[in-house]
């Protein structure tokens, strides 16, 4: 009876991000009052101008209306795909929001599958021989890897792959073709996966600790099951749980991490969008970022939610929502 | 054999908490913590001025003069680190000490009053953790301005909700254990038997949450500086060397990489830490933070 009901919690969840997307973009559109000299002075960005030219700005960007008909222009727009202009290059927001969308999809989905490919068989392998060097060995390492900013694990490696071993290129993201942009995008992929294989690491171990000493495993294995068996069908299936549980949190530190690694790299993603926009006060692009990132966030926290089902036969999604 | 690792899993967990001496790579980590604690407050007579510099000597690799070399207006790399530790100290020590003190407020009213209290600040709790910190941080600081001062008060706004919910599972640890019963069986205060008796028993999970969230703080700290915000341009900070000398670094990679180096040291001691103090001190249930 598991799938019952999905269809529905599915919709109801999507409903939520009504509500989010309205509370961030007020959020926003607060923020940006509150800056000193308003969105002009951002807009000028200490050039001297005219009077008249300020007012023509003014209109230009709709800056000379209250704060209330600005939020509801804008959320008008927004019905029709429109983010507005960028303040300085004059470009579409979701024009540049969509061009740079695959790059930063990309190196998420490199970081993802890394830390979970590596980070669960070694927190796994580490709990199944708890106490010997090795198991200290990857709870070391666990540590080390989440403590690790990812602006220095980014320029250490870029150092060490890119300059002295010469294995990837120093900068950019390729001339186009997929697998030049896979190329150019392996080693900035691999540093978004270091922290977040620390967190799998460590959580996987934790639960991993936990089910080994529970009755089904001793049961399992007093019917003679093989071992990998007793561990990989058993035990991991339940282990995976809390490691669910904290995928939100990797979410949010993937998001974090593309903004230093796409700096460091010098490539062309909503990380790197970010960073100049808030350098030069580019309200509408971060506006209209603030809004990606939190339909993200809401997305992905559907998705783990979702993938409690498939590991977790309890989750009746008749019950969860009423 | 298998039946001896279920057994040898059950002892090594109840023979845990009585276990007294930390593992070496805890006191490591404790040492090295020390010394930058140490430098932070001598470290202006160990080392020359981060200022000083020296237009015959940029961009050296290390040398028995300037033991990291130079940066690229000549200036010593170990100097500036050592400049650095106060920056890099104060203010995690402030977002982790809001942390302790707000999570042992709300954390011990939340799991232990319970109802609309616990779930008002669970819900809240909940939204915040979805969100991420950092980059509001970055946006905060960029747009408003305020400089290190308001990177920090954003930091801490979005640190306390890891803190509030363990504290609140320990909190609810203690609930049901019979010398609650009886203080209230004896109609002691509400308030007083939650933090005369137990806050004392919550206290060391807070000293783990503290150095869990110092090294949290560090690192995103140490992020902003690097892109350039919440520090004074030119002033010794870890983030910031990093992001300065990346321009030289394929001639002098130390002048880069040690400040980060230290960055991960730093964090990785303080972990080592709170890890420690957390494991001896929660159940395995709430280990996986």
């Amino acid at each position: 009876m598991r799938g019952r009901g999905i269809g529905r919690y599915i919709v109801r969840r999507l409903l939520l991000l009504v509500p989010i997307v309205l509370l961030i973009s007020i959020a926003v559109f607060l923020l940006t009052s509150l800056i000193p000299g308003g969105a002009v002075a951002a807009l000028l960005n200490g050039r001297a101008t005219s009077v008249e030219q300020i007012a023509q700005l003014r209109a230009k960007f709709g800056l000379d209306k209250p704060l209330v008909t600005q939020y509801s222009n804008w959320l008008s727009g927004l019905f029709h795909g429109d983010l507005g202009r960028s303040f300085r290059t004059s470009q579409l927001v979701s024009q540049s929001i969509k061009e740079r969308f695959s790059l930063t999809l990309i190196l998420h989905g490199i970081g993802l599958v890394l830390s979970v490919l590596i980070g669960v068989p070694l927190g796994t392998w580490a709990a199944m021989r708890r106490g010997t060097a090795r198991d200290r060995g990857v709870v070391g390492l666990s540590i080390f890897g989440s403590s690790s900013p990812s602006f220095v694990v980014a320029l250490v490696f870029l150092w060490v792959f890119a300059q002295k071993l010469d294995w990837f290129p120093l900068f950019g993201a390729g001339d186009g073709s997929f697998t030049d942009k896979l190329y150019h995008l392996l080693l900035p992929g691999v540093v978004m996966a270091v922290a977040p294989m620390g967190l799998v690491m460590k959580i996987t171990r934790a639960s991993m600790l936990d089910q080994i000493s529970q009755d089904h495993i001793s049961f399992a294995r007093a019917r003679g099951l093989s071992e990998r068996r007793v561990i990989i069908v058993y035990g991991l299936r339940n282990a995976l749980i809390p490691v669910l549980t904290a995928a939100g949190l990797l979410f949010v530190g993937l998001l974090t991490g593309t903004v230093f690694v796409e700096t460091v790299f010098g490539l062309p993603g909503l990380g790197s969008l970010l960073i100049s926009a808030v350098r030069t006060s580019d309200i509408p692009v971060i506006q209209g970022l603030a809004l990606i990132v939190g339909i993200w966030i809401v997305l992905a926290n559907l998705l783990v939610d979702l993938a409690y089902a498939l590991v977790d036969p309890r989750v009746d999604f008749q019950k969860v929502g009423k | 054999m298998a039946v001896a690792t279920v057994a040898e899993a059950r002892g090594s967990r109840l023979s845990r908490g009585f276990r007294r001496r930390p593992p070496f790579s805890v006191i490591l980590g404790f040492v090295f913590f020390a010394a930058i604690l140490f430098v932070f407050m001598f470290g202006r007579t160990l080392a020359g001025s981060p200022y000083a510099q020296s237009l015959r000597e940029v961009s050296k690799p290390p040398s028995a003069k300037h033991w990291l070399g130079t940066d690229g207006l000549g200036r010593d790399v170990v100097a500036r680190i050592l400049a650095g530790t106060g920056t890099a100290i104060i203010g995690p020590l402030l977002i982790a000490a809001s942390g302790l003190m707000v999570s042992s407020l709300l954390g011990i009213a939340a799991g232990y009053i319970g109802g609309w209290t616990d779930t008002i600040i669970m819900r809240w709790v909940d939204f915040m953790l979805a969100l991420p910190g950092l980059l509001v941080a970055i946006v905060v600081v960029s747009v408003l301005g305020g400089g290190y001062a308001m990177a920090i008060v954003v930091l801490s706004v979005f640190n306390v909700q890891g803190d509030i919910r363990i504290v609140r599972g320990a909190t609810l640890e203690q609930r049901p254990l019979p010398y609650i019963e009886a203080l209230r069986s004896l109609g002691v205060k509400r308030r007083k038997i939650m933090f005369r008796h137990i806050f004392p028993n919550v206290a060391p999970i807070l000293v783990a949450n503290f150095a869990i969230d110092f090294a949290l703080a560090l690192v995103a700290l140490a992020g902003l500086s690097f892109l350039g915000l919440g520090s004074q341009p030119d002033s010794p900070e870890w983030g910031a060397m990093l992001a300065a000398n990346q321009d030289i670094l394929f001639v002098n990679a130390a002048a880069s990489l040690a400040p980060g180096l230290v960055i991960i040291l730093l964090a990785v001691s303080v972990n080592l830490v709170g890890d420690w103090l957390y494991d001896r001190y929660s159940a395995p249930e709430r280990s996986g933070r």
